[in-house]
């Protein structure tokens, strides 16, 4: 579950379980999965400890800055045609201490099964976490901790019908919202023209829904810009 | 007039006035030309390498600022010019290796087959960019040996740059016994690609029985990951494999051979 830690703690996300055992100012951190362990000792006297849903890009290691999400079924959309469909896309864990209202991350994780793809060639290409997932028109079911749920906009700008089988996005620029286990965030994809589409997300506050807090702040990244471009293919 | 009334030889106050508009012009265009280096090179260049480029410039204009001015003060370069040239066929003809390093270097700065952190192979030698001199490029080798290279022979010798590309391949070939069933090998290979987060879903693995050898069926195993990390998982890979093939029962055959005799043998056979 999402939120301020509050006492003992044991939760299983996925493959992963994480402890978390207060004993007055200290507390012993211990988070499990087949592949590894990791043990910590904090010690926090005001500070909290606050579970989110965080950017997936940072597990295993930081070697991706976009996340491609691949259709298990194709859209074809016609030319000046606005549609919204609903996807899943992974999401990793990240446990911060929380002191003053800031926010340190001190372990990130996944319960599931990241993989990592590349978009475009070996020279010029990005490097992607990549997630596959149906295209639904309602809000399909997910599993908890593991995904969220992507609504995206697609906006056909070109004269000609549009074939999409995957979508690219600007990782540092994602906006996570989240209430208990349902974590969403809002997306865009405008078809410009049959090479280039361009894909961005929404920051809007969906009332009753906290914000995640962003593992990468953009704000603080120089030459980041809020839409990719994607120009080899979609 | 007093501007063209000589103050000594044919130096007068306009020709000194337009030395010194001359060298003002050369200060304001040198500046100009560094300062938009240095903001719009930071791109492509490294911060040395836009160093070295701006005290070229800078030597550049002011030598030929300096030939300009210097009849306009009274002096006659010409005799410089040619002492000048003697002294310089016999510097160049003394330091030639120092020039083609030189040379080199500048033609290293725009061709960029590296930058600083990159792992590469020159002349035989691997290792990580540690700093691209004007004169030579410095590597350190994968055992920590600081190696410095003559940019002449980076210029005219293969460079392998092993991150140049965001991905790169690596392979396996994996021998299993005749009497093992390929496909679930091949199978078990798979599980184990589509299970390790770094190797890449695109560009796909290919898994296939590559060659009937002599005392195994060999599959080949190509792979692709991010170029930063190819090296981990090439060696964490091999193993986990063989472990799992093991496991599954497929065996990694020793090389063997068969005896026929033509003609019966007779054998001895201690007992106890």
């Amino acid at each position: 579950m999402f939120g301020v830690v509050k006492g003992p703690f044991r939760e299983t996300f996925g493959n992963t379980e994480v402890v978390f055992k207060p004993t007055q100012n200290k507390a012993f951190y211990r988070r499990t999965n087949p592949d590894e362990e990791v043990k910590k000792w904090l010690f926090m006297k005001k500070g909290n400890i606050v579970i989110q849903p965080v950017e997936p890009l940072s597990v295993p290691k930081n070697v991706a800055k976009h996340l491609l999400i691949e259709f298990e079924e194709p859209i074809f959309i016609e030319p000046k045609v606005t549609g919204r469909f609903y996807l899943k896309f992974p999401i990793d864990i990240g446990v911060f201490a929380s002191v003053n209202k800031k926010y340190r991350p001190f372990d990130v994780f996944t319960g599931g099964a990241p993989k990592y793809t590349l978009y475009g060639n070996p020279k010029t290409g990005v490097i992607c976490r990549h997630h596959k997932t149906p295209v639904s028109l309602t809000k399909p079911t997910f599993e908890p901790m593991l995904e969220g749920i992507m609504s995206l906009k697609i906006s056909n700008k070109d004269d000609e019908c549009a074939e999409i089988n995957k979508a690219v996005f600007c990782g540092y620029t994602m906006k996570m919202y989240y209430k208990g286990d349902l974590v969403t965030i809002n997306a865009t994809m405008d078809i410009v023209n049959q090479g280039l589409a361009q894909t961005g997300f929404v920051k809007q506050r969906i009332k009753g829904f906290n914000s995640g807090v962003e593992l990468i702040l953009a704000s603080k990244l120089q030459r980041i810009t809020p839409l990719y471009s994607m120009e080899e293919g979609f | 007039m007093w501007l063209t009334d000589p103050l000594y030889g044919n130096v007068t106050i306009l020709s000194l006035g337009i030395a010194v508009l001359i060298a003002l012009i050369a200060f304001i265009v040198t500046r100009i030309v560094t300062l938009n280096i240095r903001r719009f090179g930071k791109e492509k260049l490294s911060m040395d390498q836009i160093k070295m480029l701006n005290k070229f410039i800078n030597l550049g204009v002011a030598v030929v600022a300096v030939i300009i001015i210097l009849p306009l003060v009274g002096i006659d370069p010409t005799g410089l010019m040619v002492a000048g040239g003697i002294i310089a066929l016999v510097i160049g003809f003394a330091s030639q290796s120092i020039v083609s390093n030189l040379i080199s270097g500048l033609f290293l700065i725009v061709e960029k087959p590296m930058k600083i952190g990159d792992v590469v192979q020159i002349e035989g030698e691997v290792g990580v960019v540690e700093n691209l001199g004007i004169m030579s490029t410095v590597i350190r080798t994968l055992d920590g040996v600081s190696v410095r290279v003559p940019n002449e022979k980076v210029f005219t010798n293969k460079v392998s740059n092993y991150v140049a590309n965001k991905v790169r391949r690596f392979e396996y070939v994996i021998g299993i016994r005749y009497a093992d069933d390929a496909d679930k090998a091949v199978e078990i290979i798979n599980s184990i690609l589509a299970r390790e987060p770094l190797i890449l879903v695109n560009p796909a693995s290919e898994v296939y029985v590559k060659e009937l050898a002599d005392n195994s069926v060999n599959i080949r195993v190509l792979m692709w990951a991010p170029s930063t990390e190819w090296w981990n998982l090439n060696k964490k890979l091999l193993y986990k494999m063989k472990t799992e093939l093991e496991n599954a029962g497929v065996q990694i055959p020793f090389p063997q051979r068969e005896l026929w005799f033509n003609s019966e043998v007779e054998a001895k056979v201690k007992q106890g």
